[in-house]
Formats: C-alpha cells, sequence, structure tokens
C-alpha cells in the first residue's frame, strides 16, 4: 500500500503543516491589518452604541423633567 | 467648546458635544468647574455623547452659554472628583450594569445560537460550584453549597432555565449589595479628606506658595487664622488658637505654641503659626486613623449579614429533604428537585432591597446608617452607654450662678469678670461674657491690658488694683489670694456640681462665678422613649467629677455611671458590659470615643462630631436631636420585622409548592411561575416604606 494513500500519514502532514500555516498567517501583516481595522470598528461601534444610548436616556430625563414641571411636582 | 444645545427651558439647559469631544477622565474635572460657577445649581456630564446638562438661577442663560463656550478642556486643572460627581458615577455604573444584566438575559436567548449560550451558561455555572465546593472543603455548609449544588444539578439535568434563572437572580443580589457598600461608603469617608491644593512655606524668610504635592518632610509651613493645617508638625514659631475638632471632638480651641504638635485636618481659628513639617499627607495622623478604621472596617464584615444567616440555616434542611427523598422514592430527579427550590435567591434578595429601603428612610431622617448588620444590631441591644461631654450635653458651657463676696454686688463681680474675659477666646470666658449679656449688664473697658496665663487665667489691672480671675489653682494658690472657711463654705453649698471659677481685686476674693454644662433639653425625654422601645439598661461614662457626673444621671434617670473616667479606658467598660452578656449601643463624639464607639456592638456619633468618631461610628446623626436614637431603634425593629416575615413567607410559600409539585398538584411549569411570582412581589413588598407607628 502507498504511502501517499495512507490516511494517518496525511494526519501526521496535516498537524505539521497546519500550525505552520496558521502561524503565517496570523503574523502575515494584511491579518494584523484586518484585525487593528476590524477592532477599530468594532469600537466606533461600541462608542456610536453607547452615545445613541446616552442621548435616549438624556432625551427621556427631559420629557420626564417637563412632566414634572407641568404637573407643579418641580 | 462647539456643542448643540438640544433642550432650553428656563433653569435648565442641555448642550451635546458629540462622543469624542472629550473623555472619560475630563468628566469631573468638567463637573467640578461647572459647579464653581455660583449661579449653576447641578451640573451632570457624559463623555459618552458629550453631553453637559446645566440647572442654573434664572436670568443667568446667556452666562451659562458663555461659561460652556469658554471651556477649554485641556486647559482645566486636575482634580480629585467631587463627592456629588462620585455618587452619580456610583448610580450610573449601577443602572448601567442592572440595565446589562437584564438585557443579556433575554437578548442572549434572541441572538446567541443554542450551543454557545449553553457553553457560556455551564462555564458560569462551575464557577458557583467551584465556590460552592470551596466553601465545603473549609467544613461550611453555607448558601454558596446550596447554590452551587442546585445550579450544578440543574446543568447536569440539562435543566438550562432554571440553572439561569437562579444565576441571574444571584447575581442581582450581589449586584444590589455592592452598590449600596460603596455608595455608602463614598458619602461617608468624603468628610474626612485634607482638602489643600497650595500651602505657603517659608523659605530663606520669605513667603512662597508650592503645591501641597511639593512640600517635603523639614520644611515650614506657614499657616494663617482660618485656614486648615495640612501637614503634620511642630510649631517653630509664632502662637494660635487650634480647633482640634476634627481630631478631638473638642470644640474649645487649644493654645498652641513654639515647640508643640499639630496635626493634619485641624484649623487654625486665631493666630499665625509656622509649622516644621514632620509627615506630609499619606503619613499623617488623621491618615493612619483613617488606615486603622478601614482595618477594623473589614474585621466587622466578617461577620455574616443577617440574610446570609438566615438563607443558610435551611441549607441543611433542603439536602435533609433531598436524602429523604432520594431514600423514599429512589428518584433522583425528584430528589434533586428539592434542591431546586430556591428559598436563598428569594431571600438574598428581598433583604438586601428590606435594608436598603431602610438605610433610604433612616437618611430620609438624617440619620446615615453604614450597613444593615448595624440596624440589626440597633434592634437587638439592651444597653446605651452615652458620653456625657457633647452627646448628653451641648459641651456649651453656661454661667449658672454668680456668688460675690465683701461689698460687691452680684451683678458688679459679673461686669468686671465678663469685661477681663472677653478677650479670651476660651468657653469658660464665653459662658460669662455670653451670661453677662443675657442679664443685660453692658461692661466697658476699664482695665489695663490682660494678661493671659495658659491653661490657669488672666491677669490685669482695674483702676491701679491687680485682678485676677481664673481656676481656684491660679487664683489662691499661685496668687495667695486668701479664701475664708466661710467663703469656701458657702462656694460649696451653692457651686453642686458646676466648675467654679475665682475672681480676685486687690489681693482678696470679689467673688465667684458657677459654670455648668447643662444636658440637651431633649435628653431626659430621648432616654424614656428607649426604654420603652426595649432598652433595659442606659449608662453614661465622663471624664468629670463624681458630683458632676451624679447629678447628670440624676437629672436624666440613667441607670449607672462611670466617673473620672480617662478617655483610654472608656473602651474596657464597654468592653465589661459586654462581657456581662449585654448588647451594646455605644454613643459618643469626640476622638477619646473612637476606641469605645468600636468596641461597642453598634456606634452612634452625634452631629457635631469629630470626624473620625464619625468615620468609626456606625451610625451618625445628622441633626442634633437625641430622640432620633428612639426613632432609629423603632426603625431597626420594625426591618427586622419585616425581614422575620419576609423570611416566614418565603419558607412557607416555596415549601407549599414543594409539596404540591411533589404530590402531583401543580405542574412544574406552574410551580416556577410562582415561585418567580412570588419572589418578585416579596421584592416589591420590601421596597416600601416602613411607617412609623
Amino acid at each position: 500500500m502507498s504511502v501517499w494513500k495512507n490516511e494517518k500519514f496525511w494526519c501526521v502532514v496535516a498537524g505539521v503543516v497546519g500550525p505552520t500555516i496558521i502561524k503565517k498567517i496570523l503574523k502575515a501583516p494584511k491579518t494584523r491589518e484586518y484585525a487593528v481595522k476590524g477592532l477599530a470598528e468594532g469600537m466606533k461601534i461600541t462608542a456610536d452604541a453607547k452615545a445613541a444610548f446616552q442621548d435616549m436616556k438624556d432625551e427621556a430625563a427631559d420629557i420626564c423633567n417637563d412632566a414634572k414641571n407641568q404637573a407643579g411636582t418641580k | 467648546m462647539k456643542f448643540r444645545i438640544v433642550y432650553d427651558k428656563p433653569g435648565r439647559i442641555r448642550f451635546r458635544a458629540g462622543a469624542y469631544a472629550f473623555e472619560r477622565v475630563h468628566e469631573p474635572r468638567i463637573h467640578k468647574a461647572c459647579v464653581s460657577e455660583p449661579y449653576v445649581q447641578k451640573a451632570v456630564v457624559h463623555s459618552e455623547n458629550g453631553g453637559i446638562l446645566l440647572e442654573y438661577e434664572d436670568g443667568y442663560r446667556e452666562q451659562v452659554i458663555d461659561f460652556v463656550q469658554n471651556l477649554n478642556v485641556a486647559n482645566l486643572p486636575e482634580s480629585e472628583p467631587e463627592t456629588d460627581y462620585q455618587l452619580q458615577e456610583l448610580d450610573t455604573r449601577f443602572k448601567n450594569r442592572l440595565a446589562f444584566m437584564i438585557a443579556r438575559r433575554y437578548l442572549s436567548k434572541l441572538l446567541i445560537p443554542a450551543p454557545i449560550r449553553t457553553a457560556h451558561l455551564i462555564y458560569r455555572g462551575l464557577k458557583f460550584v467551584a465556590k460552592g465546593l470551596n466553601c465545603l472543603g473549609e467544613g461550611k455548609l453555607s448558601v454558596e453549597v446550596l447554590d452551587g449544588a442546585a445550579i450544578g444539578a440543574s446543568i447536569l439535568q440539562r435543566n438550562y432555565e432554571s440553572a439561569g434563572t437562579i444565576m441571574f437572580l444571584l447575581n442581582v443580589s450581589s449586584l444590589l449589595e455592592d452598590y449600596t457598600k460603596a455608595r455608602t461608603r463614598t458619602a461617608l469617608t468624603a468628610s474626612l479628606a485634607v482638602k489643600v491644593d497650595k500651602v505657603w512655606v517659608v523659605r530663606d524668610g520669605v513667603d512662597v506658595q508650592v503645591r501641597m504635592q511639593d512640600v517635603q518632610v523639614g520644611d515650614l509651613v506657614r499657616v494663617r487664622s482660618g485656614s486648615m493645617i495640612p501637614v503634620d508638625g511642630t510649631v517653630t514659631e509664632g502662637d494660635a488658637f487650634v480647633n482640634e475638632a476634627t481630631m478631638t471632638g473638642e470644640s474649645q480651641a487649644v493654645h498652641k505654641t513654639v515647640g508643640k504638635s499639630v496635626f493634619a485636618g485641624t484649623v487654625v481659628d486665631e493666630g499665625s503659626i509656622v509649622v516644621s513639617v514632620r509627615a506630609v499627607s499619606g503619613n499623617t495622623k488623621i491618615q493612619k486613623i483613617i488606615e486603622l478604621i478601614d482595618r477594623s472596617e473589614d474585621l466587622k464584615a466578617s461577620i455574616q449579614s443577617r440574610a446570609e444567616r438566615l438563607a443558610d440555616g435551611i441549607v441543611p434542611f433542603s439536602f435533609l429533604g433531598f436524602g429523604l427523598t432520594l431514600l423514599f422514592t429512589r428518584n433522583i430527579t425528584k430528589a434533586v428537585s428539592i434542591l431546586m427550590v430556591d428559598y436563598s435567591c428569594a431571600i438574598k434578595l428581598s433583604t438586601p432591597i428590606s435594608v436598603i429601603s431602610a438605610l433610604r428612610e433612616a437618611a430620609d431622617r438624617n440619620m446615615t446608617v453604614k450597613g444593615g448588620k448595624y440596624l440589626e444590631e440597633f434592634a437587638l441591644a439592651d444597653t446605651i452607654i452615652f458620653d456625657k461631654t457633647g452627646t448628653l450635653t451641648k459641651a456649651e458651657p453656661k454661667l449658672e450662678r454668680v456668688i460675690p463676696f465683701g461689698e460687691r454686688s452680684e451683678e458688679e463681680v459679673l461686669r468686671i469678670a465678663a469685661c477681663i474675659e472677653e478677650h479670651f477666646p476660651h468657653s469658660m470666658a464665653r459662658a460669662i461674657v455670653r451670661g453677662a449679656a443675657e442679664r443685660g449688664i453692658d461692661h466697658e473697658e476699664e482695665h489695663a491690658d490682660v494678661k493671659y496665663i495658659v491653661a490657669h487665667g488672666i491677669a490685669t489691672t482695674l483702676d491701679g488694683e491687680r485682678a485676677v480671675i481664673g481656676s481656684k489653682h491660679f487664683v489662691v494658690e499661685d496668687e495667695k489670694i486668701a479664701v475664708g472657711e466661710a467663703e469656701q463654705k458657702k462656694i460649696d453649698e451653692l457651686a453642686g456640681a458646676a466648675s467654679v471659677i475665682y475672681l480676685a481685686i486687690g489681693g482678696s476674693l470679689a467673688g465667684v462665678l458657677c459654670i455648668s454644662d447643662p444636658p440637651r433639653d431633649e435628653a431626659a425625654e430621648a432616654i424614656c422613649m428607649l426604654r420603652e422601645r426595649g432598652i433595659k439598661h442606659v449608662a453614661m461614662i465622663t471624664g468629670d467629677s463624681q458630683k458632676a457626673a451624679e447629678r447628670t444621671a440624676q437629672l436624666l434617670g440613667i441607670d449607672t455611671f462611670f466617673a473620672q473616667v480617662l478617655p483610654e479606658d472608656k473602651h474596657r467598660y464597654v468592653e465589661k458590659m459586654k462581657d456581662e452578656g449585654r448588647r451594646v449601643i455605644m454613643v459618643g463624639d469626640g476622638i477619646n470615643d473612637a476606641p469605645a464607639l468600636a468596641a461597642a456592638n453598634v456606634s452612634v456619633a452625634m452631629s457635631d462630631a469629630s470626624d473620625i468618631a464619625r468615620e468609626t461610628a456606625d451610625v451618625t446623626l445628622r441633626s442634633e436631636d437625641l430622640r432620633d436614637l428612639a426613632e432609629l431603634r423603632t426603625l431597626s425593629t420594625q426591618l427586622m420585622e419585616r425581614i422575620q416575615a419576609n423570611y416566614r413567607f418565603i419558607v412557607a410559600f416555596n415549601t407549599s409548592l414543594l409539596a404540591a409539585g411533589f404530590f402531583g398538584l401543580l405542574a412544574p411549569s406552574t410551580s416556577a411561575l410562582l415561585h418567580n411570582l412570588s419572589t418578585m412581589a416579596i421584592c416589591a413588598k420590601s421596597m416600601t416604606p416602613l411607617k412609623q407607628n
């Protein structure tokens, strides 16, 4: 039986080559560039979401304040 | 600063500068700058959207807009966050975390795929299991063990919904507890900080202003009238009257001359001194005391809270039920369902809510209580010990009586005494001057220069004759003024327990002035009210004479008193009473009371107490009314009754659910629904105010 047809052989090869390729990919400048970009996008989305949420809370507080003024409880 | 005005009504305006206008670190600086403006009443700053909300006095709209327009964040000085800002921050953080927890629980079901959600739940569940195993390893059969067992069993049975609910409720209860602790601590420690930014340092004979952080040990710092002494040190020049109330609780200023020690946090009332720095901020005595108190607080915190003890009490029964069910039914699912009855969640959730509600009620009534366990101790105490001066009395000496001798009238003696004493900033002197004013006696300057003899009295010349006024030691022994037997007898008879000030003119005794420190008007009523509310034993500790203590005890109906007690011995009396099996409340005001306050089961500081006493004490009264103690007793007793009632309800209701489920009367889903509804109902009820009877 040819070694090339042996499944176990290919598993060993995959076990040796796989991590090397993954390491290469992780260390590649492009990967880093995409990761930084992705993180920055994520951070911006979080910041925008926080700002939007704070806007909503502020507006709700203002409406509440107006209602209190109208009801004469403030 | 560039901004949009998004809300503009009279007295309230909201600016929005956008998400990146300033950083979170700038928030306290902007807040401080805003509230420093005289017309700004309230400021709320958010870096998330660059929002600044200002509430201001009517008519200042233009100034407010100008102020925000000219606000340059980069130029604002660094500063410690104000207490108000810190409290706002705590509130916001608590609300956000609570919102996040609720959102995470319900949104994750919609957004996250089930396998990932389950993996995450198992990961979180394992933490609870590990905590339970830890407790078990230490030989404790506590709620943590039950929680761990219930969560672990739910996960093993693949009942992830139940495991999630238990963990969610436990997290909410722990969040509530942390929030209460942090809020109380922030509000209380604020008063102790020595807030001095810049000081005057004497260098080569010239006063130079330097920043506080640049002051070194050995520097000479000049402190003038009205300023706080920022360092510990020794007086090297000048003299001054220093108010050491922050350290000692005594409102009477102490005369500090060259060579005497002064401490950070005390205030120069009158005079100017140069202090050689012995310790700067961080190493000062006031800081050391704060650290000491911090450590003792940690010790106290190790005592389990009432809620935990109540919940812990049920744990063995849960495991017993589990064992019996397994034994009789041989059905593991039914047995595990016993562990799943979640008594502890409802107890652990409703108790902090009841306590927070009671703490808020106490705060509304001008009483600050540092934690739930102190309310519990206050409810259980059977003995109360009062410090006398400043607690049962106002520490404001009062002129009781004037006894004239020779040919002088009572009015004349008082007029002369007030005339001499008005130059002397001493509490006894002030009592004489006030006494003269109350009796409508005018006193013009008739004497020559006055000479203070520290801790003794005053000497001057009046119409060519030497006049001296002061203690018996000064007048009789130092000045050799003779006091006849008949005169002494009259003084002993009429003065009673009061302190006596002697006045002699031209070598003979002109008269004496009797000064006493009367009890607070409401003291007797407060003691009576405390007895009605279950306090069995009332005691008093004082450094005063036996006679003075006896009189106060008689006036107020106090059972036991300890007179002539040295400040450092006060705590021994508290410990002695505790050894006799009593649960003791100690009420005090000065730094000398601090060890006694720490030794008691629960301690109370009066509103005008020293900062150290306020920090050491578990309860602080913000009004001067001693009747608040009785009110606090009522509140704490009602809180305990509520916790007990909740406990009984939770145990009875959940046990009936358990039994109904066990005998097949209720479906498990109905049981779970009723259980959750009852938990919510009991929490809602716990939020209602405890009504005063």
